[in-house]
């Protein structure tokens, strides 16, 4: 009883921290292509969002379409995207000729055994975190429904608004 | 105090982040007319604090009581401490890890299926530019995932050093060593554990051109039995070929796998010291589904013994239509007769490719799909799979087997009405053919699934699935269940769910287990913070 006390109480606590409380991201990934990415680098430019996916998941490859389209609609004002595979060691030779049917030109790093995930404390995908030019995270999605696609871009918007 | 709590924690620049899975389950387990009650309630909270200086703390709290699979646990469950900062990473505590493609080590969990092969120990990696130094040392305490009393400990040290010297170019090596303490027979036979001492090293190449890429991987294994002074040896061999082009990508993938090939009494033995180690979790070289009765698998991966192909291919009709299609096959290595009581192995010529004779255990695997997209999200996806697996019975002198296969058309369609609603409708049909002797037994499974979604918050879904089978567990012929599920703010979301559940045989990464039938309420509640 004692020790479900101490739960309720550790659960109460993560509930009640606030949903974005993330110091400035500071990450460096090897992509697809062995080439290593400083996500410093990216944000410097423009919003970035990391998104976690997988070709085994559905749901994640419906959103990376609706992804692919706002990347090409806001690339050249900065905006960029950072896609981070979730695929074990046995299917991850073919993320990348799922990338060329698909014609996917952002970056695309590999993360088989999750560890990326877990640091962002990633428990399921897809999950979507958008990052501002200061390196922190201001928008969160866990999961993928129809229609996330136009919330997610008037909060590119938005950012894209402050940095001009 | 929870506030007071967070004002301090922020005013030093600390800064935490969590994770929380609640999951509660009260209904009943069946089996034919045996219903058993089943209650599970667990909850896994994941904290990681990151301090200055490049530090980060992280713990992992586990109340899984009474556990819905595995073993009862409250407290904590793992912990560490880690630095990384420039080219240096360094983590005490528990730890996944991944060498090459897992021939000789990928440490990782699947709560799912019970599997959780995480070390408890210290792991180093220096990265500077050229190349990649990692060493590690812990200990594995790994409960076997379709027998979860089974204890299995290993003490490993290894390391892996990879050197790129051009972006296009990676070679590695890996080595391992392990001492583990195998249990033998069921847990109260009093049989002592085999004590093991083995050595894994590992080497792989990676060619990444713009167009081509090629990977490589080889493994050995020697496993040394200390009491009984013997010793055995594997290897194991991955492959994989990628030509990508204008709007299409081809990928084969071979594997042969040669851990411990035995005859029919060893294989059968999964208490062997000799076999695949759990550290070691190589790729399965077939394609893993998301349609549900696709995921139900035919074949589990032989890692000890197994020889195959896969190729794979996306191909894009225009910007708004793709296909892909997969197709793997493998077997056995070699047959096996029977001689008296004992057996003799004949070597087949050419069995480094896969045979389709039934005295090699045959699977092979037909996969098209399409998918067309006339809206940003509103798509209609089309697939039909073949699947056949033979099992060869090795003690029957009339050599009999059992044919299993199954014909699967799924097909999808999701509609985005308006940006407040939308409806998934998704209809599965397998028709699956047993064939034992000259008798075939032939039924047919059908699942739909309507989901509904509504402002992108809230779905309500509804799965029926209906068999002609009469042999299922639960003695069943319908499931129906329901579902609502609702996303609170940006990192939470609660999913409820009432009714009959299949199961089936589920498998991730080569780890099978057998998810039992379900009837009654379940929730879950997902934090990601």
């Amino acid at each position: 009883m004692k020790f479900l006390s101490l739960y309720m109480f550790l659960f109460i606590s993560i509930i009640s921290i606030p949903a974005l409380a993330q110091d400035k991201i500071e990450l460096s990934v090897s992509t697809i292509d062995n080439k290593n990415i400083e996500i410093s680098e990216l944000y410097k430019k423009g919003p970035v969002l990391i998104n976690f996916w997988a070709l085994w998941c559905e749901p994640c490859k419906v959103e990376m379409r609706s992804l692919k389209i706002l990347y090409e609609k806001y690339k050249d004002k900065g905006f960029t995207i950072l896609g981070i595979n979730q695929d074990s060691p046995k299917s991850v030779s073919k993320v990348r000729s799922y990338l060329s049917s698909q014609k996917i030109k952002f970056p695309i790093a590999i993360d088989p055994n999750s560890q990326l995930l877990q640091k962002f404390n990633g428990q399921s995908i897809p999950y979507s975190l958008l990052i501002n030019e200061e390196g922190k995270i201001v928008y969160k999605s866990i999961g993928y429904l129809p229609g996330d696609e136009i919330k997610l871009e008037k909060e590119i918007q938005k950012l894209l608004e402050g940095k001009q | 105090m929870i506030l007071i709590i967070q004002k301090v924690i922020f005013a030093q620049s600390v800064v935490p982040s969590a994770s929380n899975l609640l999951r509660y389950g009260d209904g009943e387990r069946i089996f034919g007319t045996l219903k058993l009650k089943q209650k599970y309630f667990e909850n896994l909270t994941d904290v990681r604090v990151s301090f200055p200086q490049s530090f980060t703390v992280g713990f992992r709290m586990l109340y899984d009581d009474p556990p819905e699979v595995g073993e009862t646990f409250r407290g904590i469950s793992r912990r560490y401490i880690e630095y990384n900062n420039a080219n240096i990473y360094l983590r005490a505590g528990n730890s996944s890890a991944l060498f090459g493609r897992g021939l000789a080590l990928n440490l990782f969990e699947n709560r799912g299926l019970a599997y959780d092969t995480w070390m408890d120990g210290v792991q180093l990696k220096y990265s500077p530019d050229f190349f990649n130094v990692t060493l590690l040392g812990g200990t594995i305490d790994y409960r076997d995932s379709v027998s979860i009393t089974r204890h299995e400990i290993y003490k490993l040290r290894g390391g892996n050093f990879e050197f790129q010297p051009f972006d296009e170019i990676l070679f590695g090596i890996s080595y391992i060593y392990a001492e583990g303490k195998i249990p033998q027979g069921s847990v109260n036979s009093g049989i002592p554990p085999k004590n093991i001492k083995a050595e894994i090293p590992e080497f792989y190449f990676s060619l990444n051109l713009n167009k081509l890429s090629v990977y490589l991987d080889w493994s050995r294994k020697w496993t040394n039995l200390i009491e009984n002074k013997i010793s055995s040896t594997g290897w194991a061999l991955y492959g994989a070929v990628s030509y990508l082009g204008e709007g299409y990508g081809v990928t084969l993938d071979y594997k042969n796998y040669s851990f411990d090939i035995l005859d029919p009494y060893g294989r059968d033995d999964l208490s062997r010291p000799t076999r695949m180690l759990p550290f070691q979790n190589p790729p399965i070289v077939q394609k893993e589904h998301s349609y549900t009765l696709l995921t139900r698998a035919l074949h589990e991966v032989n890692f000890n013994d197994e020889v195959g192909l896969q190729l794979d291919a996306f191909y894009a009709l225009n910007d708004n239509t793709t296909l892909n299609f997969n197709t793997s096959f493998s077997s056995i290595h070699d047959r096996y007769e029977l001689n008296g009581f004992t057996f003799n192995r004949i070597k087949r010529a050419g069995n480094f490719l896969p045979s389709f004779d039934k005295e090699f255990f045959p699977y092979y695997e037909v996969f098209l799909e399409g998918e067309h997209y006339y809206d940003i999200s509103s798509a209609v996806r089309l697939a039909a799979a073949f699947r056949q697996y033979t099992f060869f019975n090795e003690f029957s002198f009339d050599k009999s087997s059992t044919v299993t296969s199954s014909f699967v058309i799924p097909v999808q369609i999701q509609n985005v009405f308006s940006g407040n609603y939308s409806l998934t409708f998704q209809s599965e049909h397998e028709r699956v053919s047993e064939e034992f002797n000259g008798t075939t037994d032939k039924f047919f499974n059908h699942l739909i699934t309507i989901i509904n979604s509504f402002y992108s918050n809230l779905t309500a879904t509804i799965r029926f699935e209906y068999t002609t089978s009469d042999k299922d567990v639960s003695g069943r012929k319908n499931w129906l269940s329901g579902e609502i599920g609702y996303r609170l703010m940006q990192s939470h979301v609660i999913t409820a769910s009432y009714g009959k559940e299949r199961g089936g045989l589920a498998c991730s990464n080569g780890v099978c287990r057998y998810i039992q039938p379900f009837e009654g309420f379940r929730l879950a509640i997902l934090s990601q913070i």
